[in-house]
């Protein structure tokens, strides 16, 4: 059994600094949480690697002592605190903060906004992000704004429609919306709609209700559990008729 | 909770006697884990009630395997339909879940310290700065408002996947 003190040792006879202290997970003699300092090489890569620390992290549970490693990366607090403070500077009536996750040479963006970003917003956003991650030696894979409205995608406007029909356009806006989508306009359905139509995904009937397609329903599959699609729908359509 | 902290550590700031900004500074850390730990608790609970009593240390495993791995699934079906958009959604998701139980890790073990490792005093820098076993008190004031942006994108495709 080892201490805290013992799992520090044996990671600096493997070459680990670790940062403060080794910390108990549980308090049960077994579980810890280590903190190391990583850098960066002159190629921008991670020093000790995720590899060792995985390497390291086995052998230390063939003896029975299970750590979490945390690491302290000076580099990627700077980059996000850089990315923060470049954004809201440029685009300060847009962005309230931003967020940035990286792994490898990988970034990832978040963006809280102050109002919906319009697509042309979006785009000089990234223009100044990928420059500024591109300068750090970084590159922005994703970039996402967390205050967009929740509109829903053709894959849930199919389910909707599998849900209970034939269903008319004014059904589909109210199921989605009791589901807590935001519909934009009718305008807006219709087109989707049609989109779906013409890719084969659903018919619409003579008295103008909406059903899917055998492609459709092929390609959405179903489940043998209770969250069945088609258990769904029976009973939707069981409280439809009561 | 976030209040609470900021209230912390700008006490910890002020305050002369130097056990008392010891105090206030750990104090400050560990409410800031809870305003980040009632995010993620809020998340998971409206993702699957089932989650609700998940053990604190449980949540880092929840998100990044459980989690992901339903997120996955949701991908895949949006794939076959060539369903782009919630693709490239469930992928936001997927990073964000990743992202979250790192968040979680580190500010539960730095609450531990904070909690039960006295001997591990909070460092004082110039300004109003300070640290906690290398770790700022600025990074640990943006947990929670980390852990609500990346909750968001998580919940969205979540509600995408599960309808």
């Amino acid at each position: 059994m080892f201490d805290e003190a013992q799992v520090a040792e044996f990671l600096k006879n493997e070459g680990i600094v670790v940062s403060g202290r080794v910390v108990p997970r549980n308090f049960d003699g077994i579980n810890f949480y280590v903190f190391v300092e990583v850098e960066r090489d002159s190629r921008n890569l991670q020093q000790p690697s995720n590899l060792t620390l995985n390497r390291l992290k086995d052998a230390l549970a063939e003896r029975g002592i299970f750590v979490d490693f945390i690491l302290i990366d000076g580099t990627a607090r700077d980059i996000e605190a850089g990315a923060r403070a470049s954004l809201l500077h440029t685009f300060h009536d847009l962005i309230s903060n931003a967020f940035v996750s990286t792994l490898g040479r990988k970034a990832h963006l978040w963006l809280v906004t102050k109002r919906k970003l319009e697509d042309v917003d979006l785009e000089a956003i990234q223009a100044v992000a990928k420059v500024y991650f591109e300068n750090v030696g970084f590159e922005l894979v994703d970039l996402k704004s967390t205050t967009d409205e929740n509109l829903p995608s053709k894959t849930v406007c199919l389910k909707t429609i599998r849900l209970r029909a034939p269903v008319t356009e004014e059904e589909i806006i109210d199921l989605l919306q009791q589901s807590g989508f935001v519909v934009p306009s009718v305008n807006w359905m219709s087109k989707r709609l049609d989109l779906l139509r013409k890719e084969g995904f659903i018919v619409r009937l003579k008295n103008g209700n909406y059903a899917l397609s055998l492609e459709g329903l092929s390609k959405l599959g179903t489940l043998k559990s209770r969250r069945s699609p088609d258990i769904s729908r029976l009973l939707a359509l069981a409280r439809q008729e009561q | 909770m976030q209040r609470v902290g900021i209230h912390l550590q700008v006490q910890a700031l002020v305050k002369v006697d130097a056990q008392e900004r010891d105090y206030f500074g750990r104090s400050a850390y560990n409410r800031y884990y809870y305003a980040t730990f009632n995010c993620a608790k809020l998340l998971v609970t409206q993702l699957d009630a089932k989650w609700a009593k998940t053990p604190h240390a449980v949540f880092p495993s929840l998100l990044a395997t459980t989690i992901v791995s339903e997120l996955e699934k949701g991908r895949s079906q949006a794939a076959k339909l060539g369903d782009f958009q919630l693709v490239t959604l469930c992928n936001q998701a997927k990073a964000s879940s990743h992202a979250l139980a790192k968040l979680m890790t580190e500010a539960y073990a730095v609450r531990v310290i904070a909690d039960y490792s006295l001997e591990t005093a909070i460092v004082f820098g110039t300004g109003q700065r300070f640290e906690l076993n290398r770790i700022d008190i600025t990074d640990a004031h943006q947990w929670p408002s980390k852990a609500a942006a990346l909750s968001k994108v998580i919940a969205d495709a979540w509600k995408q996947v599960h309808v």
